[in-house]
């Protein structure tokens, strides 16, 4: 059985991608607000961020049906919310930081395990456990939590009066957080308000005075009002601009219970009868219909007694759901089924139950006493428990209090999501191969032999080419830049990783950036990730020496890794430097001939071929495994992967100084500038980035040696010299170097001089890898890395020089027999 | 790619070929166009029967030769020759036959399965009085 909602799996992608995303910016805020002194210095912002996400992702996971993680969302947003209202006793920062952290990753790691029907749902109970017990400490635990809670999340002093009236209504009205003068829009509430109702007394009292915004942006607003039209002042007041909430407040201190509409209750309904208030984003334009479509899709799984408004139909419907929200009255069969359909509707802000006897009470005109045991928790808003039955007691007064942190997390979100949108990573390939396809007909139109063969006059026809290519350009090159992020994305991950290690093993390293607003295209920060944690955790791991090793080799700088990124040609340069312990050419040299590695004498061997031994498959000069590094698998596999999509990976290294990787990734995968040539009526490509030279060589340039290898002399160079009709088993007339054309290439530390018949031009092109269906020809071991339709409808191949030139070294005796 | 064993169950229509001597067939839902021989870009180092890669709307697509990758000698192509372009999951491939001769409807009864699994050649088409015709696998002729 799936693990979510079987109805959500169209969601899932969606679920996964948001959820990992908020995961990310959470441990973020984490690493950022770990550094603080202690949590009252936490900036408001950030705790509210995390009370935000924990809440979104507690939201998205109950509509997935995730029950587990949903839980465990809740239990960190209970401790999040002691922590937002300040209303904590005691603190224990480092425990309170292991416990988040083990939470966000417990949340990843389900994350990644959701798509597999193996891997169980785990269960996160002990983790909420002990979230559950934190969140008791936190507000001292035992007796006096209720009397702290009071204090802080309580009533302000001095809102009832002994001596006022019994029809005094108390509402307390709450602002939006991007409300920028709430003391303002008051007064205009509370003029409002005179046309209905009198109002007696607000807090605060003086809304001109300076310090009221402050007072009304963190306690709300309390309006103190006589009126005979309840109804209507209401409506005034939940009306009023940016009012994010209004509750009405008994004296005795308990919220009014929720308010349900006449008719809704007949008091005939028996316990199984469920009654929701479903809430409309205000953004909702036309909310009837949606209210129909829910109350359809709904009956599909329940029972629908009654609605209201009754008619949805009709046209003041819309005012009213606006207005009231829409009540719906059902039975369900499973009420979590029915719970998520409603609050997964389109443009709903919230659904939430209204409890039976809670909506019975508020029937009767004297609103009825309220149980003692829930004073406690009533004023601002009870601390959410995730324990199932103190739920159930609580949800009455959830009722307004859920919808609160709800509107909160939604508004910003929604600012966001304005200039922000999220587009599947297949359509904009789709777009860019559509528009290399463009860019490529552009070229085949302008340029086609009808029109050499036309005699006329063209002028037009190439002025409006001309302006045509123009706007191709720039459309490629905005579609190229739709896929570029900053590499930030990738960087920002290993802060993490090097937080968790410094902890782990006891070190101080720093986590330092440059340049990691570099864009690269989306494909290469995907295969960024994994190298990138290999080597972080390799310079944290083996480099970066612990402060008392520091101390003793008189290092007085902070060990420090410093990420950077950068462009250079066509190339984006990632490197990882540490200021740590560098490596021993002596010991990597031992090792290497211990592990038999070494294919020349010892003492050929330069400062960099040693070093490149660490990137073998199987080395590891650090003697202890630890759990991080140390077992030589990864750089290895790291090489490889980067190898796959063109990239390097370089090592430097100087002993007590430090190593530096360095991760070399062609700009883009798809566009490249190539230099087509001809071998035997083949057209062939060479990638511009790789060609250094191109020439003819002279004869006495032109030197075999008598194991029959050849090598071309240039300046003062003595270059190998590769025919590529020979590598690629082409038949051609010209044999002889000095009639045809060299070009001198040079991928990373390897070059030689290739020889093809004569130059066709150099251009742009699209490489598409070659059908699957030809695998078994392993053209790229032979040196061919794709295929490309030009603009005049043929093909040309394009090579994959590093192999090219790389294998000459493995073929070299071959290719001297041959020749 | 259509699924053989549909056809070996409820029937269907077959796109029947020549290739030398003999007459082919591919199930209907397997082919995605039959086109005139387009130039072909040779593959250096490819085998013989791989001709090399097409220019088919906008993509590069393999094209082989059906005689060669039989086994049979190379054929002379004329213009009543042709390619048929057969669709494997998404993947496209081109194959040169001889003669591009009928779309023939054949019901399972009709259908003798090869004894030999996974093949090139699903099954023969025997029927009295009409030349026999061998339903190929596409996928294991286009995979190299």
């Amino acid at each position: 059985m799936a693990k979510f909602d079987p109805g959500m799996e169209s969601m899932l992608d969606t679920f996964m991608f948001e959820t990992g995303e908020l995961l990310e910016n959470l441990d973020e805020i984490l690493m950022r607000t770990e550094q603080v002194e202690s949590i009252s210095d936490i900036e408001d912002d950030d705790i509210n961020e995390i009370f935000r996400t924990m809440h979104t992702i507690k939201g998205s996971a109950a509509m997935m049906g995730l029950s587990n993680m949903s839980t465990l969302a809740h239990a960190v947003e209970d401790v999040f919310y002691i922590i937002r209202d300040k209303s904590y006793v005691n603190m224990d920062k480092p425990a309170m930081y292991a416990l988040l952290f083990k939470s966000s990753d417990n949340l990843k790691n389900e994350l990644e395990n959701l798509s597999d029907d193996d891997v169980p749902l785990t269960n996160f109970s002990e983790l909420i456990w002990d979230l559950h017990e934190f969140a008791d400490f936190l507000k001292g635990a035992g007796g006096d939590k209720a009397g702290v809670q009071q204090e802080s999340g309580g009533l302000p002093e001095g809102l009832f009066d002994d001596k006022e009236s019994s029809d005094m209504l108390t509402y307390k009205v709450t602002y939006s957080d991007s409300c920028a003068m709430p003391s303002a829009r008051a007064m205009v509430l509370i003029r409002k308000l005179g046309s209905c109702a009198e109002v007696c007394r607000t807090l605060p009292e003086d809304l001109d005075a300076d310090n009221a915004d402050d007072v009304i942006k963190s306690q709300g607003l309390y309006i103190k009002l006589i009126t005979d039209d309840k109804d209507r002042t209401e409506k005034l007041l939940s009306g009023g601009m940016n009012v994010e909430d209004v509750e009405e407040i008994k004296k005795d201190g308990t919220q009014a219970p929720a308010e349900v509409p006449d008719g809704l209750i007949d008091g005939s309904e028996n316990k199984d009868v469920l009654i929701y208030k479903v809430t409309y984003l205000e953004s909702c334009a036309m909310p009837s219909a949606r209210a129909m479509v829910l109350v359809k899709k709904l009956g599909a799984f329940a029972e629908i007694l009654a609605t209201v408004p009754a008619d949805l139909d009709d046209d003041s419907a819309d005012g009213i759901i606006s207005e009231n929200g829409l009540f719906v009255k059902f039975t369900a069969e499973s009420k979590s089924e029915a719970e998520r359909i409603l609050s997964g509707g389109i443009n709903v802000k919230s659904a939430v139950e209204i409890k039976l006897s809670a909506a019975r009470a508020n029937k009767p005109a004297a609103p009825g006493p309220a149980p003692r045991a829930e004073e406690k928790k009533a004023g601002d808003e009870p601390a959410e428990k995730a324990g199932a039955p103190e739920e159930k007691t609580t949800e009455a007064q959830k009722a307004p209090a859920a919808e609160k942190p709800k509107a909160a997390d939604k508004k910003p979100a929604a600012k966001k999501e304005q200039s922000m949108l999220m587009v599947r990573l297949e359509k904009l390939d789709r777009l860019l191969d559509l528009v290399s396809e463009i860019v490529i007909t552009e070229g085949a139109v302008t340029s086609s032999p009808d029109l050499r063969e036309h005699t006329g006059n063209l002028d037009r026809f190439n002025k409006s080419a001309r302006d045509l290519k123009k706007l191709t350009d720039e459309l490629q090159d905005v579609v190229m830049s739709l896929r570029m992020v900053p590499v930030s994305t990738a960087f920002q991950k290993m802060n993490r990783v090097v937080r968790d290690m410094n902890t782990t093993l006891k070190k101080d390293a720093k986590l330092i950036f440059v340049g990691e607003d570099t864009e690269v295209d989306k494909a290469i920060i995907d295969i960024l990730g994994d190298p990138l944690m290999h080597i972080v955790r390799n310079a944290v791991d083996h480099g970066i020496e612990t402060p008392e090793e520091r101390q003793k080799a008189g290092k007085l700088r902070p060990a420090t890794v410093t990420l950077s990124a950068g462009y250079q040609s066509n190339e984006v340069v990632i490197s990882c430097k540490d200021n740590g312990a560098g490596m021993d050419t002596s010991k990597i040299m031992a090792k290497a001939k211990k592990n038999g590695l070494l294919t020349k004498p010892e003492g050929e061997y330069t400062d960099k071929e040693i070093f490149n031994f660490v990137l073998a498959p199987g080395f590891s000069t650090n003697e202890e495994v630890t759990q991080y590094s140390g077992r030589g698998v990864g750089m290895d596999v790291v090489k490889k992967n980067l190898e796959k999509v063109g990239g390097k990976l370089t090592v430097n290294s100087k002993l007590g100084k430090g190593s530096t990787f360095t991760i070399r990734i062609p700009l883009s995968l798809s566009i490249i500038d190539v230099l087509s040539v001809s071998v035997g009526g083949s057209s062939l490509s060479i990638p511009a980035a790789a060609v250094r030279e191109a020439f003819s060589c002279k004869k006495e340039n032109h030197i075999t040696d008598p194991e029959g290898n050849e090598f071309v002399y240039l300046r003062d160079k003595c270059l190998p010299l590769i025919r590529l009709s020979q590598r690629l088993e082409i038949e051609t007339e010209y044999t002889e170097p000095e009639n045809a054309i060299c070009i001198y290439c040079k991928d990373g530390s390897h070059e030689a001089v290739l020889m093809a018949d004569y130059m066709i031009c150099d251009q742009q092109v699209v490489v598409r890898p070659f059908s699957p269906l030809l695998d078994g020809l392993h053209l790229k071991e032979k040196g061919l890395a794709g295929c490309s339709i030009l603009g005049d409808g043929s093909i040309t191949m394009t090579l994959d020089i590093g192999t090219v030139i790389a294998g000459e070294e493995h073929t070299e005796e071959e290719g001297g027999a041959n020749g | 790619m259509a699924d053989l064993n549909e056809l070996k169950e409820n029937g269907g229509q077959l796109l029947t070929f020549s290739a030398g001597s003999e007459k082919y067939g591919f199930y209907i839902l397997d082919t995605a166009d039959i086109i005139e021989i387009p130039p072909i870009t040779k593959i250096p180092t490819a085998p013989d029967h791989v001709l090399g890669v097409i220019n088919h709307r906008g993509k590069a697509v393999p094209a082989m030769d059906l005689r060669l990758r039989l086994g049979m000698e190379k054929g002379n192509y004329d213009e009543r020759s042709c390619m048929i372009v057969v669709e494997i999951n998404t993947m496209l491939c081109g194959i040169v036959v001889d003669r591009v001769t009928d779309v023939e409807n054949i019901s399972p009864e009709d259908l003798v399965l090869s004894p030999v699994k996974g093949g090139m050649v699903y099954g023969f088409v025997m029927k009295e009085g009409s030349q026999r015709i061998s339903i190929l696998d596409p996928e294991k002729l286009a995979r190299i």
